[in-house]
């Protein structure tokens, strides 16, 4: 069973590589390749998570091979009840991305390459989920840029130049801090213990220097200072407020599998890495720093809202609902309370099959019409209802109405949030509303009323056997995680406690029982 | 009496009407490979074969009640539970929840019913059937739940069938515009209900009604009035109540069975159902009821003096309906949540009577709303023209039709609750005045008369004419439910059979006899004649010409006091406003071109390796790490002052 953790991992890498050295004429086998071994990895995942057992508090499934034993790395894998959740997420995720955006990839060598890099995106995804050693963690997270950077430079739309290195630059300089910050928690663990370990259990409980009264002057202490590396690269990938530049138009000019990949799979890098790096790694600075943050991110949410509503395109309004989303997951985590937190973690599942859903049909769209300017669609729930009837689907998952996903993160994140701290909270919730305008909007302008001058010209057929299929896998999970969320929650509850504990003042550092086997 | 029991009946009421939904929204559908290829008398008999069964069950668990139960509980599922959040679905049919199961099953049959006649022309009424199972389910869950939670589900849920059958014929950019409005004026009050009860959660742990009750306490008196300002105004929002009842006239937009079960007889009332069963909350906080009273006083009026200037028959009745929910604002605002609850009921009755005739006329007309067009009707529609004056003798309440008794009870304690004033007495006789006037103009402006653009009509089918029948029954007679004691003294009657079955879980209004000015009877007689001088005044004012004498008055009421432009000024400008000045400013010049800025992009251009080289990627990362710590250094400050 544990050695199904390497395999989800080099699984698609190895896909990637077989999919790149096909000849020229057989390119068209790429696809069905990639969602064969993406199915694989699905079918991998759904293995663990049957036999995940969510009494048990720590990692599951361990693998640890020593790799660079001089400074404490090692090759160390696990699920745990922090990555699980995202772990299926990704693993599920990407074989109905691949069906999903299966009439929108080019022909011959596009697609070869495209459905290659997209499964080295998802060895990156998942190694980043799965890595228990902090190095390890940072080999997989910048493993990742390079078919992103590619992806978009290559594929993308007419801007894509200049996005790709607006992309690269915000994205690598947040890599590089963290390599730093990296670096220095293994030299200290060294340091004051005299063993090198860079297990991410292990730098837990080194305790680094901070002064929480210093307020401002915190900031220079050595907590403060590594905390800010860890946070630059994980803020950035999520992003928070203010440092999204990249985002409205990386996810406007990337193609669309790949937007998807970067909204649902990506973004959940940095908000994962807050929840199992950043918070339990720097508890006095995450203490201190909470408050400004949960206030950054209930602004983030309702500027998000904001630019969404006034985009005139179709793409660019989703990404900026996009960050609005993100930036509850960032809440949740600030509160750093049980609820708040697992309401995040589930959030990111849910911000996840949103976002695809919704890009999906952005894409469908975009192919059908050749636009993307709101302006252009319009009546289509009559010759498109099955189409139209998916989207609602996901636009009330995104204004979070209850019943559906999307109610159960945001209203847990809301009611642990406001306990903590009202202001930051009310504001968030004015996102309610905001939320509801530009999804309605987008919903109104492309689905009802008249048909739009480019829509006479077009012909709509509706939704072939795969994109259904792909969007009853996506709406089976709004309504089913809406309904009964519990058996999710379930999953994490205990590791959310035990990171909660490990955050708050008095909390006692949570021994962890593993039980270690050979790879 | 004895305890609540554990039963499945709730749980029956409840997914019944599920049933329905599932199979005209998915099965049927999917059974004949299509939308297009289902037939809407197959869709019409399963969603009224739900409806009917489950307010058949929802009879047994009224006589279940009747026969000594003070409750029936299901526990259902626990939704959530996590060590600081946990909630769960629990049903609970009391004695209150069990009076508005009631309407909504019964009358939502029967609106069902009608409902097959009204669309049979419509092509793929399967999504209409389906939509209105949905709210139907929705909104017994929004009534059944035990706590506030999953009564926020229903709100909002019923909120969502509203959308989507307002927005039913979305090919008119009206009707999907009308939609939104009406999805989002209730956001804006569903915001005041998230944070009501993230407060109540943080304070009490719980947002069950049961362990509300008793554990809230008169001492945190500011904490309370937070929270019963921000229900009061997600009721607001959901009642359609001043200053947000603006969505209501526009959500007319949907087929007139959806107005006449939603924005009518059931959904409108959340409001007040809330108020009814978190009474215990509201009383500890007099100084927000008597701002529900006002405003209850303030839309009673207004919607009455809107009414009077509208053309469009169903805006008349959207607008009366506005204003009969202020009344029974004003009724919960004093304390006389019985009077609410019991003006709720008789309203449902005489409303959806009004609405479906309505519709009746509409559809005989062929779809001609402008009361201007028509006029002499009364020959061509006998059934509709008896029922619907039947209706509007309720509504203006001639004695012993049902309005009659109802609103005498909110006005008698207008004028006898301790909270209550001659002021409000006073406004709550002008609405009643008000009723009189737009009632008879619409009388007269269908019905009577000469037919003025050629419409002549036919009598609607007996299907549709049947429910009317029968809602006339109840417009008529659903009075006697609640006789005040001194007429049933007077007449031998059973005095106040509502109020009695509420007792248990709603307080009745107590009264000190000894100081009131008007006794019951007193105050009956003054409305009535009240109500009769309006009919005569209408009957007189609107002989020949159907607008108002006073020009300006009339241009005012026409455009609605124009709170719509108000709204659009001082919100949904500034907000694109804003939204376009970041737009433009923030993100388009200063973010997105951060590269460009640093000196990097002059020569990107199919040269990105150089720029990307080590010296300009430095200084980069260094310039965000200073930005970085520049918004943490700020906010730190801030937190720490």
């Amino acid at each position: 069973m544990n050695q199904l953790l390497s395999w989800m991992i080099f699984l698609p890498a190895l896909a990637a590589l077989a999919i790149l050295s096909l000849p020229q004429q057989k390119s068209a086998w790429a696809r069905p390749i990639g969602v064969v071994v993406s199915a694989l990895v699905a079918v991998f995942a759904l293995l663990l998570w049957q036999s995940f057992d969510p009494a048990v508090q720590g990692a599951q499934f361990l693998i640890k091979q020593p790799w660079l034993p001089e400074f404490g790395i090692h090759f160390e894998l696990a699920l745990d009840g922090l990555n699980i959740p995202l772990v299926l997420f990704t693993a599920l995720l990407t074989p109905l991305a691949f069906l999903g955006t299966w009439s929108l990839q080019a022909e011959g060598s596009v697609q070869k390459r495209m459905t290659a890099l997209i499964l080295l995106m998802e060895t990156g995804a998942l190694g980043t989920f799965l890595s228990q050693d902090i190095f390890l963690f940072y080999v997989f997270w910048e493993i990742i840029l390079i078919p992103a950077y590619l992806l978009i430079g290559m594929y993308g739309g007419a801007d894509r130049l200049k996005t790709t290195l607006q992309f690269f630059l915000y994205t690598f300089a947040g890599s590089l801090l963290m390599l730093v910050a990296i670096g220095w928690m293994i030299w200290v663990q060294k340091a004051s213990t005299g063993t090198a370990s860079a297990s991410i259990a292990d730098l837990q409980n080194i305790q680094l220097n901070f002064d929480s009264s210093a307020g401002l002057w915190g900031l220079m202490s050595v907590q403060g200072l590594v905390f800010v590396g860890f946070a630059a690269a994980f803020f950035v990938k999520s992003p928070l407020v203010p440092l999204h530049a990249w985002l409205p138009s990386t996810y406007t000019q990337a193609p669309t599998l790949v937007t998807i990949y970067l909204a649902a799979v990506l973004s959940k890098m940095g908000t994962y890495g807050i929840l199992k790096i950043l918070l339990p790694l720097f508890p006095d600075a995450a203490r201190a720093f909470a408050p400004t943050l949960m206030w950054l991110a209930a602004f983030g949410i309702v500027y998000g809202a904001v630019l969404a509503i006034v985009q005139k395109n179709l793409k660019t309004a989703i990404a900026y609902s996009s960050l609005s989303h993100v930036s509850y997951i960032l809440l949740g985590l600030f509160s750093l309370s049980p609820s708040g937190m697992s309401g995040a973690l589930l959030q990111m599942v849910n911000h996840g099959i949103a976002i695809a859903g919704l890009f999906l049909v952005v894409g469908w769209l975009e192919k059908k019409s050749d636009s993307l300017d709101l302006s252009s669609f319009g009546g289509l729930a009559k010759s498109t209802p099955l189409l139209a009837t998916s989207l609602m689907v996901m636009v009330l998952s995104s204004v979070a109405l209850p019943g559906t996903n999307g109610f159960v993160g945001e209203f847990m994140v809301l009611v642990a949030s406001f306990r903590v701290h009202a202001g930051p909270t009310i504001l968030a919730a004015t996102g309610m509303v905001l939320g509801a305008v530009y999804m309605l909007n987008v919903y109104q302008k492309t689905m009802f009323g008249a048909a739009g001058a480019e829509g006479l010209k077009v012909s709509w057929s509706d939704l072939g056997a795969k994109e259904i299929l792909v969007m009853v896998a996506l709406s089976a999970a709004v309504v089913g995680i809406g309904v009964a969320p519990q058996s999710y929650l379930e999953l994490s509850k205990k590791s959310i406690e035990a990171t909660v504990k490990h955050i708050s003042p008095e909390g006692p550092k949570p021994e962890q029982p593993v039980q270690v086997s050979n790879f | 009496m004895s305890d609540s029991v554990n039963s499945n009946l709730p749980l029956w009421i409840l997914l019944l009407p599920l049933c329905g939904f599932v199979f005209n929204g998915i099965v049927y559908p999917c059974l004949v490979r299509g939308v297009s290829r289902t037939k809407n008398t197959v869709a019409g008999f399963v969603a009224v074969l739900a409806m009917v069964a489950s307010f058949i069950v929802a009879c047994q668990g009224f006589r279940e009640l009747a026969s000594g139960s003070a409750a029936l509980h299901a526990q259902v599922y626990q939704w959530v539970d996590m060590s600081d959040f946990s909630v769960g679905l629990n049903l609970h049919l009391d004695r209150l929840s069990a009076i508005m199961a009631l309407i909504i099953t019964g009358i939502g049959s029967l609106i069902h019913i009608y409902s097959i006649g009204y669309m049979s022309h419509e092509p793929a009424g399967v999504r209409f059937f389906a939509y209105l199972n949905l709210f139907c389910f929705a909104m017994l869950l929004l009534v059944l739940s035990d706590n506030l939670l999953f009564t926020f589900f229903g709100w909002e849920a019923v909120g969502l069938c509203s959308y989507l059958l307002i927005s039913y014929w979305y090919s008119e950019s009206a009707n999907a515009d009308a939609a939104r409005k009406a999805f989002l004026v209730n956001r804006v009050g569903d915001f005041g209900f998230v944070l009501a009860m993230c407060m109540l959660y943080a304070k009490f742990g719980t947002l069950s009604y049961a362990q509300l009750l008793t554990m809230i306490s008169p001492e945190s008196a500011a904490f309370l009035t937070g929270v019963a300002v921000l229900l009061f105004f997600a009721a607001t929002g959901k009642s359609a109540q001043f200053p947000l009842y603006v969505w209501l006239p526009d959500a007319m937009a949907g087929p007139t069975p959806v107005s006449a079960l939603i924005h009518a007889a059931t959904m409108v009332t959340a409001g007040v159902y809330l108020f009814a069963r978190m009474h215990f909350l509201f009383e500890l906080t007099p100084a927000v009821m008597t701002v529900v009273a006002w405003t209850g006083a303030i839309t009673a009026l207004l919607g009455g003096t809107i009414a009077l200037a509208q053309n469009d028959i169903k805006k008349v009745l959207a607008y009366s309906t506005v204003s009969q929910l202020g009344f029974m604002f004003l009724a919960t605002g004093l304390g006389a949540y019985q009077a609410a609850v019991f003006h709720l009921m008789t309203h449902a009755f005489f409303k959806a009577l009004l609405f479906l005739g309505a519709g009746s006329v509409i559809h005989a007309c062929d779809g001609e709303q402008d009361m201007r067009n028509m006029g002499g009707l009364q020959k061509a529609l006998p059934i509709t023209y008896v029922t619907m004056l039947l209706g509007s003798a309720a509504i203006m309440g001639l004695p012993l039709f049902s309005g009659f008794f109802s609103k005498d009870d909110i006005l008698f304690a207008a004028e006898a609750s301790p909270r209550g004033s001659m002021a409000l007495f006073a406004a709550g006789l002008g609405a009643a005045f008000l009723t009189a006037i737009y009632t008879i103009r619409l009388l007269k402006m269908t019905f009577w008369g000469k037919a003025r653009a050629g419409i002549h009509g036919h009598e609607s089918p007996w299907i549709m004419t049947f429910p009317l029948l029968v809602l006339a029954v109840l417009a008529t007679l659903g009075g006697f439910l609640g006789v005040p004691h001194e007429w049933a003294h007077a007449f031998g009657l059973p005095g106040n059979l509502l109020s009695d079955w509420l007792n248990p879980v709603v307080p009745a209004l107590i009264v000190s006899h000894s100081e009131i000015a008007l006794s019951e009877i007193g105050v009956s007689v003054l409305a009535v004649s009240l109500s009769f001088i309006g009919i005569f005044l209408g009957y007189v004012m609107f002989n020949t010409n159907f607008n108002l004498p006073w020009k300006a008055l009339g241009r005012l009421w026409e455009g609605k006091y124009f709170v719509d432009e108000i709204y659009s000024a001082l919100f949904v400008k500034p907000l694109y406003w804003i939204g376009d000045l970041v737009a433009r400013t923030l993100e388009g010049r200063l973010l997105q071109n951060l590269g460009t800025w640093m000196g990097l992009g002059s020569t990107w251009s199919g040269d990105r390796l150089r720029a990307l080289q080590a010296g300009d990627l430095q200084v980069f990362a260094l310039i965000l790490l200073a930005g970085l710590s520049l918004v943490v250094f700020i906010s730190l400050f801030w937190t720490h002052v």
